[in-house]
């Protein structure tokens, strides 16, 4: 498989901006300009493998997570984007066309069974180191959801 | 990159499960931390809802608070400082 790990968690606030200050102030968590906190260590794979982590509220009227209903998406990180999209085409799932050539790299998105926008994120090699935190939060631990069949998910 | 080495799971729940409670989001974020007793006395004292409740394991130990949209955060202090650990 090409996922390497969890590249972020996004999700919709009713006041982005808001809770963007209230975790700057009490967590420590440093958010660019109407973006998220990004947070780096180390893989547990390759020797340098890099773990970029974003944490990241959108505004509610966001269109990012379209056409899941769910308030929030999860981010993966991974390896090999283009062999992993084709796969998940040839399993016949609802994996958007394009990859997506951003800044930060490459992107690709899948629905799940459960009806949640999945977000495969190669990251682009040059991206900035991010510096180590100095809050309380070092960084991203888990992210939790409520699921009909957590079995059939994990599966 | 700071070398800490980053753990971050990804964990399904039964749709009726109340770990998330008082929240009513579907999904809770985790947050490594350090200094977590700190950290609890910072958020109570600042008028943040945070549990009474403190759960310890070998993995680590884990503290409750929520946030401004009425999301229950986790927060957990691993026993080793950097994180490395895997509840």
């Amino acid at each position: 498989m090409g996922v390497r790990g969890i590249g972020g968690i996004f999700f919709k606030s009713a006041a982005p901006d808001a809770l963007r200050a209230w975790y700057r102030d009490y967590l420590g968590l440093a958010s660019g300009d109407g973006g998220g906190a990004w947070f780096e260590g180390q893989g547990d794979g390759q020797p340098g493998e890099r773990a970029l982590t974003v944490w990241g509220p959108f505004p509610d009227t966001t269109d990012y997570f379209d056409p899941s209903s769910k308030p929030f998406m999860i981010n993966f990180r991974v390896v090999d984007l283009e062999p992993l999209v084709a796969s998940l085409h040839a399993a016949g799932e609802a994996v958007d066309d394009e990859i997506f050539e951003g800044e930060e790299g490459r992107f690709a998105w899948v629905m799940d069974p459960d009806g949640h926008r999945v977000e495969l994120w190669e990251p682009a090699d040059h991206l900035p180191a991010r510096p180590p935190v100095s809050g309380p939060v070092t960084g991203l631990g888990g992210v939790f959801f409520k699921t009909g069949d957590p079995s059939a998910l994990k599966a | 990159m700071d070398g800490t080495p980053a753990f971050t799971a990804w964990e399904p729940f039964p749709a009726d499960t109340d770990y998330f409670d008082p929240s009513d989001k579907p999904f809770m974020i985790n947050f490594r931390v350090r200094q977590l007793d700190d950290l609890l006395e910072r958020l109570r004292t600042a008028g943040v809802e945070v549990d009474a409740r403190l759960d310890e394991y070998d993995y680590g130990r884990f503290g409750w608070a929520m946030d401004p949209d009425g999301q229950r955060i986790e927060l957990w202090e691993p026993p080793d400082p950097e994180g490395t650990s895997d509840p």
